[in-house]
């Protein structure tokens, strides 16, 4: 007989169900892709801060010093490998640019321009370099492309000073010897880089003749925002918390590790940018976190008022059951069930239909998607059956205790 | 005449007579307000406060005599200052206070070489407190110059040249001479760390300059505006300046601000759909409640453009009180919370009240639809004998 009523039931009211499940399903999918938006959305914006570029600077120790390029390599092996974006060399030195019988001090600085690099224990290689750290440069004409030889991409501020346009040669002279180059762009930064020659790392070195140096490395590292623990000097820490310290990507113990790789090297967060990126992510993470918690609290509210309605909308149905000789026990079960079938389709449903939604927005928003975690399917089932049973139970328990043949007669 | 009276009379004894049930819609109308209004506010909030939290890069704009390009910015490489001798008086960037909804903040600089013994360096002439607020990542030890003849070292130049914190030193330039104390060792991680920052007023005797700056650091706001457009504004207003973006700073600046507005539409729908859910569905009992009553009406000759409006006028009285009540409950939430999540009050746009109120009319108008259409379809007879 139960289970005759129930299927009756969904047999006859086929619309106003299909409308349940559909607000059920809305409910939960938005509030299982919010929830994952908020759990992953942090790292995502955490990546998009690297647009302002390097956060620390690795410098040779001694003044007139040089790092190795060799030790580049190495960089993708320290601990914190994985959250290192990317980085660069650099190799600067004073040189004279010649542009006709016009000439200008200028620096000439040799780096890679999106070299591609292997790192072991990756498939995709890493695409390393100027054009990766600073995607802030405003060029005109063309980026040099990795180990083309004879073009230099000049600042703006130089250029204006020789007249210089996309497409002219320029002649660069460093201690008796010269190269000539094309100019393949113009970059506007609004800042030193302005001033300077740009070639690839190979040709600064043999112009230089300095092979196999570099004279600094920009990295830009994903981090944690810096913290009370981590402003305390290593230095005085327990041998307990040193090791927390360590195993913490914070932007000094990142600049730590990489000092290790380096022969002769001292790295340094540029505070600039460490800085301000730990205030704007704890920032972030709190109001997502205010957000979510709105979001949660309006789905929920739309849930619960469906279901409150689904049962009102049903009360002579109970009077009926109840005139009939149906006792309590049975009539909140029927519509407990019901509820529990609400619960799980529209949970489930809810559940995937958000993982494609958040998939999609991680796609326009980050160019990457957001990956939805198995454990938010369990917490999304429960909280959506919670809901839609705490929704049909509370009026449904008021219904029955009211007097059976008012509501038959549709005077309440 | 007669209809329209005869019209009010049914909304009025329609409203008055089943006030619990008009309660409960219009709470549903104002729970759901009141989450869209936090919403916005919330957003709007945050907004504010990533933009508050974005200045702490420091300045995205560069003011400089036009056609001198001098070395400043967070590059890493320092080449040496190009000297051209052109110099703003610092009466022109008075001006710059005017602009205060364009401009946040602003740092005067007069940038120049001396020589400590026989080492050329660069130094700096700053108003220690503008500079502070400015470039909040600069880590001083020792402290910030507090009288005249104190000076900021850069940690670099204090390295190479083997000073130390303390250490009274003499810059030379000309045959002038100026005296100065090393009370702060500077460290940013950028080419600031070559360089002396000493108090203007020193730096302007010292080179008998009074009254002379060449450049100038601007923080804009980019609230309702494009950067480009200030630094227009700016240029015309500053005879012979030219303003430059400082690109580091703008560019992530753009991309951030971009994926976080689009992100928060993404919520803002979100909340409005529950909300719209939630609505909808006490309007629809509202209806079925009152078959009877549409049956009656329509047996009695109510057309069905009647009916329809009749709903639809109610939903909208609903809608306009639910829409001021959440507005008001909607405000009292954001600032419990903006109390303690950002640490002050988020101020109210003159517009959101308007918005509160025409989104739970428009929320309840969009709700009533599926209804109004269950009246229509209420035949008189079946409904009048109560099947």
């Amino acid at each position: 007989m139960f289970f005759r009523i129930l299927r009756r039931s969904f047999h006859y009211r086929r619309k106003s169900m299909a409308l349940i499940i559909l607000s059920v399903t809305m409910g939960a999918s938005i509030a299982s892709s919010l929830l994952t938006i908020a759990l992953e959305v942090s790292d995502k914006v955490a990546k998009e801060l690297r647009n302002y570029g390097a956060n620390i600077l690795i410098e040779p120790e001694e003044v007139n010093d040089y790092l190795h390029e060799g030790d580049l390599l190495k960089i993708k092996t320290i601990f914190w490998r994985h959250n290192i974006v990317n980085f660069a060399p650099y190799l600067s030195g004073v040189v004279t640019v010649w542009k006709g019988k016009d000439a200008q001090k200028a620096v000439l600085t040799g780096t890679w321009f999106g070299k591609m690099i292997d790192i072991p224990g990756q498939d995709e290689p890493l695409k390393a370099g100027t054009c990766c750290i600073s995607p802030w440069w405003k060029v005109k004409g063309r980026w040099i492309q990795d180990g083309e030889e004879g073009v230099a991409m000049v600042g703006s501020a130089l250029a204006s000073r020789l007249g210089l346009e996309v497409g002219d040669e320029i002649k660069v002279v460093h201690d008796g010897h010269a190269e000539v180059f094309r100019t393949a762009g113009i970059v506007t930064t609004g800042g030193l880089e302005e001033g300077q020659v740009f070639v690839n790392l190979c040709v600064a070195q043999r112009l230089m003749n300095l092979s196999g140096r570099i004279s600094r490395v920009l990295v830009s590292a994903v981090t944690v925002p810096m913290d009370g623990f981590a402003r305390r000097n290593p230095r005085t820490m327990t041998p307990k918390e040193l090791e927390r310290w360590y195993c913490t990507p914070y932007v000094t113990s990142v600049a730590k590790q990489l000092e290790g790789v380096f022969r002769g090297g001292k790295a340094r967060p540029i505070w600039q940018i460490a800085e301000s990126e730990g205030k704007i992510l704890s920032q972030f993470r709190l109001s997502i976190a205010l957000f979510t918690i709105v979001v949660l609290f309006a789905s929920c509210m739309a849930v619960s008022t469906t279901m409150i309605s689904n049962v009102l909308e049903r009360r002579d149905e109970i009077g009926l059951m109840k005139a009939l000789g149906a006792d309590s026990l049975q009539i909140v079960s029927l519509f407990l069930s019901e509820a529990l079938f609400f619960g799980l389709v529209g949970g489930v449903i809810g559940y995937f239909m958000g993982i494609v939604v958040v998939h999609h927005i991680g796609l326009i928003i980050f160019g990457t998607a957001l990956e939805s975690k198995d454990t938010l399917l369990i917490i999304t089932m429960c909280s959506s059956l919670l809901v839609t049973l705490t929704g049909s139970l509370v009026p449904v328990r008021r219904a029955l205790g009211m007097k059976s043949d008012l509501m038959l007669r549709g005077r309440i | 005449m007669r209809g329209i009276r005869w019209f009010l009379h049914l909304l009025w004894k329609s409203l008055s007579i089943r006030i619990s049930r008009i309660v409960i819609a219009t709470l549903a109308i104002m729970i759901g307000t009141a989450l869209i209004t936090a919403m916005f506010g919330l957003s709007m909030g945050m907004m504010e406060k990533l933009e508050e939290r974005l200045r702490a890069y420091g300045a995205n704009l560069l003011i400089v005599p036009k056609s001198v390009h001098l070395n400043t910015g967070i590059g890493n490489l320092n080449f040496g200052l190009v000297e051209e001798h052109l110099y703003f008086s610092e009466e022109d960037m008075e001006i710059l206070g005017s602009l205060s909804d364009w401009v946040v903040d602003y740092a005067h600089s007069l940038w120049s070489t001396a020589k400590i013994g026989s080492e050329e360096v660069d130094v700096v002439g700053i108003y220690f407190p503008q500079m502070r607020k400015m470039s909040e990542w600069w880590k001083v030890g020792g402290r910030w110059p507090a009288r005249p003849h104190e000076a900021l070292f850069g940690r670099k130049l204090m390295d190479s040249l083997g000073l130390r914190l303390g250490q009274d030193i003499e810059l030379s330039k000309e045959g002038g001479k100026l005296p100065l104390k090393i009370v702060g060792r500077l460290e940013t991680g950028g080419s600031e760390e070559d360089r002396i920052y000493l108090s203007m007023e020193d730096l302007q005797r010292f080179l008998n300059m009074p009254g002379k700056i060449n450049s100038v650091l601007v923080r804009a706001s980019t609230h309702g505006h494009s950067l480009e457009e200030v630094a227009r504004r700016i240029e015309s207003a500053i005879p012979g300046a030219e303003v430059e973006e400082v690109r580091q700073v703008v560019y992530g600046e753009e991309v951030l601000l971009r994926k976080v507005r689009w992100l928060m539409s993404f919520v803002t729908i979100a909340v409005l759909g529950c909300a719209g859910i939630g609505v909808a569905s006490t309007m629809g009992i509202t209806v079925l409640e009152r078959r009877g009553e549409i049956g009656l009406l329509r047996a009695l000759g109510g057309t069905r453009c009647i009916i329809g409006a009749l709903f639809l006028s109610e939903a909208l009285m609903m809608g306009m009180f639910g829409g001021i009540l959440g507005y008001v409950a909607g405000i009292l939430i954001i600032q419990a919370i903006a109390k303690d999540v950002f640490d002050s009050l988020i101020p109210i746009p003159a517009i959101l009240p308007f918005l509160s109120m025409g989104a739970g009319m428009v929320i309840a108008l969009i709700a009533s639809l599926g209804p109004v259409r269950t009246a229509w379809g209420v035949t008189p007879a079946i409904t009048l004998r109560g099947e």
